[in-house]
Order: C-alpha cells, then structure tokens, then sequence
C-alpha cells in the first residue's frame, strides 16, 4: 500500500494540530536542568 | 556565553561523569564542581545520541524528541553548553563560520558512567510522556541511584581531641577496614558512579594507607575531598597534593586566632593548622578550603575568617554544630542564640560565596533561602561509612538508631543504599508532626534528624534551635526523657567539656 502524500510539511502539520501545540515556556519547577552546587556539601568538622 | 548551535556538534565535557536516576541523571563537573540535574530521561538519551552524532539536531532527532518538544529540549542544551557540561567540538569548518558538517562528526572523547541497575525506562521519559520534571528536592526525597554526599571517616585514630568531635574520635579501633578492604570500598563507589567521598575521621592523613586509598580513588575516577587538622600537611604532601587531579583539601580551623580555635581543638591545633595552608599556598595547590564549625564564640570572628581565606586564595566553608559524639556534651555551651543564629542568617545572605554544605537549612525560615537544596538528605542524598565499615544515614547520628548495616556485610554498600530498612524508612514520605500548623515548615522542613535525635526530641518534632523559639520548648520537656547517648567512642580519655579557655 502506498503512504498517502502529505500536503503539509510535518512542521506544519504539528503546528495545525492544536493537540500538539509546542510545549510554552518551562517555568521554574518545568526546567530541564537545574543546577546546584555541592561542593563543600556536609559531612566532616 | 555563544548561542548553541543546533547544527553543530557538540559532547560532554571530559571532566564532567554523568549518571543515570530514576528522573534522568545527575551530571557532576570536576572542574567547577556543579552538579546538573537532568531532569528526564529523554534528555539524558540525548546526551548519549551527542556522541557520534553530525550536530545537536541530529542526537535530538536521534534520541526521539519530539517536534513540539525540541525547543524545551534545546534550552535545556543550551543550559548544559553554559555551564560547561557541555562543548563543542572543534574544528575548522565550524571556526571559519561554515554551516554544514562533515558527514563523519568527529564526536569524541565523552564520558558517560552508569550507575548499575539505575535508570529507569529511558525511552518512556520526558515532558510529553507524562514525565514532569518537577522540583528536585522531591525526586530527592525518595532517594538516588547513589549518595551525592558520602563521608567515609577513614580512622578513629586522632593526635587532636576536639571538644565537638561529631566521631568521639581519638584512638584507632582495631577492627577498622584494613586496606584490601577500604580499596573494595573505593572499587564499589567507582561502579555505583559515586562523583567523589568526603574523607574525614579522625584524622584521616594519620592511617598508614591513607595515600595510596587516595590514589586508587582518583584512578578511578572518584573524587576525593579530605578533611585534616594538618599534622601530616608538610611540604612534600602538598606538593604531591597539588599535583592530583580530582582531590580537593580542606583544612580544619574553628576560630580566627589561636585563642578561639584552641579552646576548642586544643594547644597549638591553630599553628598546626595555619602551617598546613602556608604549605598549600606555596605549592600552589589552588583554593583549598578552610573548615569552620560555627560555635558562639565563631560568630564575632566571621569576618575575620573570612579574610583570612581570601588572603589564602581559599574558600571558607562553614558548618553547624551539632550534639552529636562528644559534642553531645559541649553543644549547651557552644550553640549560639537566637540573636547569633539571625547574625549568622544575615552574614551568609551577605556571602553568597561562603560553603556551608547546607548545613544551615533550618536558618531559612528567617526569610528568603539560603543556597542549597534546605532539606534533611540523611539516607536520600547523604550517608556515612565509619571506620570499621559501619553504615549510617549521615555523619552526625552514629547511633544505632541510624545504622543501616556494614560494608562487610553481604552485598556491601551498593545494597545497603539501594534496600536498608532504615533508608527505605527515611525516604518515605513523612510528615511536618509538631511542625504541621507552623507556616514555615516548608523552608525549615523540621530541621536537623541529628539535632532533634540526640537532645531527645521527636524526630517529628522541631529542630532544637528552631528560629521561632519552638525548640526550646521542645528542649525543656525532653530534658525529663531519656536522651540517646551518643556513646564513649573513642575518646582516648575524659576531654573537657568546659568552653573555658583550655591549658
């Protein structure tokens, strides 16, 4: 069976679909990555 | 900091080890010593998809990101470049400006450790998969693959002894680990991507095998930051010191003059301390730290200490004092008031580049957080192994109430973390207890286990120098219990508990 030819371009496609709207902005507690720094973290006198 | 360019390839870091978690991984620098939460597992599958991949594009489209989620995924990158977690990789197509790469990356050199049996479904993470990211301090809460924080007192043996020695240490026990036995150790940190130990003791230099423990765990690849009064600090050991990668020193000192530390560490403990940073300074080791154990009569001297690091080069780091071994005893005289402890909130609000390894989270009531995660991470980020290999939740409740077991035990440390008892316990989740109704038990979270356990409060109650005052009552109606012993230790005779001046 052949694949129906697309009409749109994929991104394109995802930006029509409102189910797939891109993800907004992460806020604080959405972030990725965060960042700490340990050093010297508890332990000894 | 240079935008990233998604059409470039990019690595990790060479000094940066990443290891997977039950949210994603923990990357961990060597070099600036940040430790990066990643906080999916998709972007840790992208990370991987970086080596061997054309450009930045690539290993996200490699690693299944999907459309709506690359920008996401692309900031989080972004983050990684500007913190140096990750690099680009040179070559003179990208240094002249051209935009297309080679079909071959030329992807190399990235360092990736597993963590055994750590990871989760890394292809079922990520923000659209039901995965959120979330705050850290609650994935922390029901523990990591591994500690971030392990301290491994190496020895009881001291040639100090402190009136608040946490260990009550001062004569070697004869049942400590030999040193087939500490190097097992080492091998087993190595394989659960343990990033580096805190050795403390005792004093851990005084061990015969001390340096060449030392050496196996930077070989492999464990980092290894040691605490010492000095005595073994001379000339050749710093310079053998600052020759070592992955080794970081502090020096202990509790009290800008001789007559402040003394008191506390004994005779000559300051000059003996002073000389081992004179030492460091002139091999040039770098910024070593200096270690201080905020006690009533520190509080004056702060800025004082704080000078006499910058002076060094050197970065302050300061802990709180805890009742725990023979500071069980010295910790009523020792502990500061309430007007102090807001003194030392204040000084560290100030001095942001000031250490204090979290230890003051139960300060952050007194208004906006101090740095760090301000959370108990006893048995979720944080344990001890003592000198005979005993396990505990953290380095200040050698009890029994807190041991989860010994590294001779059979699976050794690796099981322990993973299934003890006790850790399970305390990564349950728990609740505030006496602290439920108090509206700041969210920046405090209850305090201190260590504190609350050994003056005999609930461990559900509030930590005893609780910033509203509520310890102290806690204080007073614990006086009539029992209060846990922490025990004779190793204390080579009776210490004095006065905080007069000592002879």
């Amino acid at each position: 069976m052949t694949a129906p030819v697309p009409t749109v371009d994929e991104a394109t496609a995802v930006r029509l679909d409102p189910a797939a709207e891109p993800t907004p902005p992460p806020d604080v507690e959405d972030l990725l990555v965060e960042e700490v720094s340990i050093d010297g973290m508890c332990g000894v006198y | 900091m240079a935008p990233l360019d998604v059409d470039r390839p990019y690595r990790l870091n060479s000094s940066v080890a990443l290891r997977p978690e039950s949210f994603g991984a923990l990357a961990y620098s060597y070099d600036n010593r940040q430790l990066a939460f990643l906080k999916t597992p998709r972007l840790l599958e992208v990370l991987r998809a970086l080596d061997g991949a054309s450009s930045a594009s690539a290993a996200l489209s490699a690693a299944g990101v999907p459309a709506p989620d690359r920008s996401v995924y692309t900031a989080a990158l972004q983050r990684l470049a500007d913190t140096d977690v990750l690099e680009a990789v040179p070559g003179e197509r990208w240094e002249s400006g051209l935009t297309s790469m080679p079909a071959s990356g030329g992807v190399s050199g990235a360092v990736a450790r597993a963590g055994a049996g750590a990871a989760g479904d890394l292809g079922g993470g990520g923000d659209r998969d039901g995965n959120r990211p979330g705050r850290l301090t609650d994935r922390f809460k029901s523990g990591l693959a591994a500690p971030i924080c392990l301290t491994w007192e190496l020895t009881y043996a001291c040639n100090l002894a402190c009136i608040h020695c946490l260990s009550s240490s001062g004569r070697r026990d004869p049942d400590e680990l030999t040193t087939a036995e500490a190097m097992s150790v080492v091998d087993a940190m190595a394989e659960m991507g343990i990033f580096y130990v805190n050795i403390g003791g005792g004093e851990p230099t005084v061990r015969p095998d001390f340096w060449s423990l030392l050496d196996h765990a930077v070989d492999r690849r464990v980092g290894v930051k040691f605490s010492t009064n000095g005595v073994r600090l001379d000339a050749a050991a710093a310079r053998r010191l600052a020759d070592t990668d992955y080794v970081d020193v502090q020096i202990s000192l509790d009290g800008a003059t001789a007559e402040t530390n003394d008191a506390i560490r004994g005779t000559d403990a300051y000059a003996m301390a002073r000389r081992a940073m004179d030492e460091l300074a002139a091999a040039d080791f770098g910024p070593f730290k200096i270690s201080v154990v905020v006690t009533r009569h520190v509080v004056p001297e702060l800025d004082a200490l704080s000078e006499l690091a910058a002076g060094y080069g050197a970065q302050l780091r300061l802990t709180r004092l805890r009742p725990s071994g023979r500071g069980a005893q010295t910790w009523p005289q020792l502990r500061l008031d309430q007007d102090q402890q807001r003194q030392v909130y204040r000084w560290l609000m100030a001095h942001p580049d000031v250490l204090t390894g979290d230890s003051f989270f139960h300060l952050s009531a007194l208004g906006e957080p101090l740095p760090g995660l301000n959370l108990c991470g006893a048995g979720r980020v944080v344990c001890l192994i003592d000198p005979v290999g005993d396990v505990y939740a953290c380095p200040f409740v050698l009890h029994e109430r807190f041991r989860a077991g010994s590294v001779r035990d059979p699976g050794g440390f690796p099981s322990l973390w993973r299934g003890a008892p006790l850790f399970r316990e305390l990564r349950a989740p728990g609740s505030a207890g006496a602290c439920t109704s108090c509206g700041l038990y969210d920046a405090c979270q209850g305090g201190c286990m260590a504190a609350k356990f050994f003056t005999g409060i609930a461990l559900d109650g509030p930590d005893p120098e609780c910033v509203l005052g509520h310890g102290e009552a806690a204080l007073t109606a614990a006086a009539a219990a029992a209060i846990p012993s922490p025990g004779p230790g190793h204390s080579r005779r009776p210490v004095p508990v006065s905080i007069g001046r000592r002879p």
